[in-house]
C-alpha cells in the first residue's frame, strides 16, 4: 500500500501547502486571507462544476495533459523516496515543461497559447537547474539521492558548502510556486495563461498534479541541500522553505518574461563561476 | 451542441467504472509491491499509470451534469 | 595497422573489460541499467532514466497519432469578430506524419546507445520538426521554416563533428562503454554535442518568435517542442556520463 499511500499523502500535504503560502501572502499583506484549506475547497468546488471539452481542442491532447501532470510528478516523488538518480527529477522538471505546453496549445485559445510559449520561453529557467545538477555532480561525484544523502552525513550540509548551488535550485523552485514573481505563464494579463481552458474535472485534476510538484519539489530541496532527516522533520523544513519563498512572493511583483529570464540567467552565472571556482582551486574534495 | 457532443463521449457510467477499474489497480499494483511479490519500481510504474486515471476519472463521476435545470439555492 | 598500435588505439573487446557483456550498465549518475540489448560492442541499454523519457515519447507520439488538431482561435482585428482556423485536409495528413516521424526519431534518440547513432536521430528531429513547421501555409511560417531550417543545417556540423571527436580520442562511440570506463572525452568535444543538439532541437528558437501563435495545430506542433526537449535530456544524460 505504501506508494499508493505516499501519493495520497502528498497530494494532501501539498494543497495544503498552497493553501498555507496563500494565507501567509494574505497576512503579509495586511489582508485577512483565504482559510488554509482553501485549496481542498477549491478541488472540490471545481470537481462539482460542470465540465465539458472545448469545441476548438484538440481533444485527446486536452484530456491527456491532465492525468500526465499527476503522474510524471508522482513518478518523480517514487524517485525521490527510493533514493533514484536526481536526473531523473530534473527529467521530469523538464516534462513539466512540456506539458505546462501542450496545457496551453491543446484549447486553442490564444490566452492559453500565449501561456504555453511563456513556458517555453522562461526555459532559462532550466539552464540553472542544469548547472547546479552539473555542480552536485561535481561536488558530491553522484547523481544517486542516496548517494547525495550519505555524502552529507559525511561532510555536513550541502547548503552550507555549495550554497550558490542551494541558490539556483532556490531560484527554480520558486519559479514554480504559485504567485511567484517568475510565474510570468500564469500572469493576469493573459487571464490565467495555459490554465485558462482547463475548467471543471480538469482543473481538479491540475490542482492535484501541481500539489504533487509543489511538495515534490520542496522535499527534493530540503533532501539535497540539509541531507537525511526523519520525516515529520523533512515536512517541517519544507514548510519553512515554503514560508520563505511567500515572503517573496508576497513582496514582489510578477516581474515581466525579459525581467524573470534576465534573474535567472543572472542566477545560472553566479554557479558557472563557482563551479569554475572549485575547479581550479582545488576545492573539490 | 457542444455540451451534447461531449456528453456522449464520457458518459458518467464510463467515469465511474474507469475510476473503479483504476482504483482496484492501484491498490492491487501498490499491495503486491509492499508484499514484495512483484518488483517496487514495476509496482510504483503502475500506480503512476493508474493513479491520474483514478483522479480524474472520479472528478468526471462527481461533476456536475451539463444538463439545464433549475439550481436550489444554497446560501452563500 | 600493426598490432602494438592498435593496442593503443582501439578499446579492447568489451567482454574484456568488463567480465561477460550482458551485464548491465551501472553508474553513479542513473542507477542500474534496467535492460539491455547488444549488438556487439554497441550495447542498447533502457535506464530508469531513458525509460521515464521513452514512455513520455510514446505517449506524446500516441496522442499525435489519435488526436485531432486544435481549431486555433483568432481575433479578428479591430472588431469583435473572431474566427477559428481550420487545418486542412492535405495539410494535416502531412503534419501527422512528421509529428509520428517525429515522435519516432525521438524514441531512437532515446534508445541509442551508441553516440554516433544518436547524433543521426538528432538530425532526424530536425527534418521532421523542419517538416512540422513547414506544413503551415503562410508566409512568414514559412520564411521562418527557411531560417531554421539553415540553422538546423549548420547544426548539424557541430553534431557530427562532436560524435567524430569522441570516436577520435576515445576509439570507441558505444556508450556503454564510455559510460563504464575512465576514457576521457575532451570537454571540446561534449560542448560541440550540446551546441549541435541545441541547434537541431528548434522549440526554443521557434517559440521566442511570434510564428508560434500563427502555426495551427496543437498535438504536432507540440512534437517540436516534446523531441527538443527529451534529446536535450538525453544529450546532457549522456554528456555528464561520459
Amino acid at each position: 500500500m505504501m506508494i499508493l499511500l505516499y501519493i495520497i499523502f502528498a497530494v494532501i500535504v501539498g494543497l495544503l501547502f498552497h493553501g498555507i503560502h496563500r494565507k501567509v501572502i494574505a497576512r503579509i499583506q495586511t489582508r485577512p486571507g483565504p482559510p488554509i484549506w482553501q485549496e481542498f475547497l477549491h478541488v472540490m468546488k471545481f470537481s462539482f462544476k460542470q465540465t465539458w471539452i472545448p469545441k476548438t481542442a484538440s481533444k485527446v491532447l486536452f484530456v491527456a495533459i491532465v492525468p500526465a501532470v499527476i503522474a510524471i510528478w508522482a513518478g518523480a516523488l517514487y524517485v525521490l523516496f527510493t533514493g533514484g538518480s536526481l536526473l531523473i527529477i530534473f527529467g521530469v522538471y523538464l516534462l513539466h515543461k512540456i506539458t505546462e505546453h501542450g496545457l496551453g496549445l491543446s484549447s486553442g485559445s490564444p490566452y492559453g497559447k500565449f501561456g504555453a510559449i511563456r513556458s517555453v520561453l522562461s526555459a532559462a529557467s532550466e539552464i540553472p537547474l542544469i548547472a547546479s545538477i552539473a555542480g552536485i555532480y561535481f561536488v558530491t561525484g553522484s547523481l544517486m539521492i542516496s548517494d547525495i544523502v550519505a555524502y552529507q552525513a559525511e561532510n555536513g550540509m550541502l547548503l552550507i558548502t555549495a550554497l550558490p548551488i542551494a541558490l539556483a535550485m532556490y531560484v527554480i523552485i520558486l519559479s514554480k510556486v504559485p504567485y511567484s514573481p517568475f510565474g510570468i505563464i500564469e500572469a493576469k494579463e493573459i487571464v490565467s495563461g495555459n490554465k485558462t481552458e482547463h475548467f471543471g474535472a480538469f482543473r481538479a485534476g491540475l490542482e492535484v498534479g501541481f500539489a504533487l510538484k509543489t511538495f515534490v519539489l520542496l522535499a527534493v530541496f530540503v533532501t539535497l541541500f540539509l541531507g537525511a532527516m526523519p520525516f515529520w522533520m523533512l515536512l517541517v523544513a519544507s514548510l519553512i522553505l515554503l514560508l520563505t519563498m511567500s515572503f517573496i512572493c508576497a513582496l514582489t511583483p510578477m516581474l515581466s518574461p525579459y525581467d524573470a529570464v534576465t534573474i535567472q540567467i543572472g542566477v545560472i552565472i553566479i554557479v558557472i563561476i563557482y563551479i569554475a571556482f572549485i575547479a581550479f582551486a582545488g576545492g573539490m574534495p | 451542441m457542444i455540451r451534447k457532443e461531449t456528453e456522449k463521449k464520457i458518459s458518467k457510467g464510463q467515469a465511474k467504472a474507469a475510476a473503479l477499474i483504476s482504483a482496484i489497480i492501484c491498490i492491487t499494483a501498490s499491495a503486491l509491491a509492499f508484499a514484495g511479490h512483484i518488483d517496487g519500481w514495476l509496482g510504483a510504474g503502475i500506480v503512476v499509470v493508474a493513479f491520474p486515471v483514478f483522479v480524474l476519472s472520479l472528478f468526471m463521476v462527481l461533476r456536475e451534469s451539463t444538463k439545464d435545470g433549475d439550481y436550489p439555492f444554497v446560501g452563500y | 595497422m600493426t598490432d602494438t598500435v592498435c593496442a593503443e588505439m582501439c578499446v579492447p573487446p568489451t567482454d574484456m573489460l568488463y567480465g561477460s557483456p550482458y551485464e548491465f550498465l551501472e553508474t553513479g549518475i542513473e542507477g542500474r541499467a534496467l535492460f539491455n540489448l547488444p549488438f556487439g560492442d554497441i550495447v542498447n541499454f533502457l535506464t530508469p532514466y531513458t525509460a521515464v523519457l521513452f514512455i513520455f515519447a510514446l505517449t506524446f507520439t500516441i496522442i499525435a497519432l489519435i488526436s485531432k488538431p486544435e481549431r486555433q482561435v483568432d481575433t479578428v482585428f479591430g472588431g469583435d469578430a473572431y474566427y477559428t482556423k481550420d487545418i486542412p485536409k492535405d495539410t494535416l495528413k502531412f503534419q501527422r506524419f512528421m509529428a509520428i516521424a517525429c515522435g519516432l526519431a525521438t524514441m531512437g534518440g532515446i534508445m541509442a546507445g551508441d553516440v554516433f547513432n544518436f547524433t543521426l536521430f538528432t538530425a532526424f528531429i530536425g527534418i521532421t520538426n523542419l517538416g512540422i513547421v513547414a506544413a503551415v501555409k503562410n508566409k512568414h511560417i514559412l520564411d521562418n521554416a527557411f531560417e531554421y531550417g539553415l540553422l538546423a543545417m549548420v547544426g548539424t556540423l557541430p553534431l557530427f563533428v562532436g560524435a567524430a571527436l569522441v570516436l577520435a580520442t576515445t576509439g570507441t562511440l558505444s556508450m556503454w562503454v564510455l559510460f563504464n570506463s575512465a576514457a576521457a572525452v575532451p570537454l571540446f568535444a561534449k560542448l560541440l554535442l550540446v551546441i549541435g543538439v541545441i541547434a537541431e532541437g528548434m522549440a526554443p528558437v521557434f517559440v521566442a518568435k511570434a510564428e508560434i501563435t500563427r502555426a495551427p495545430g496543437a498535438p504536432y506542433i507540440l512534437m517540436v517542442h516534446v523531441s527538443s526537449l527529451l534529446i536535450f535530456l538525453r544529450v546532457i544524460e549522456i554528456v555528464i556520463s561520459m
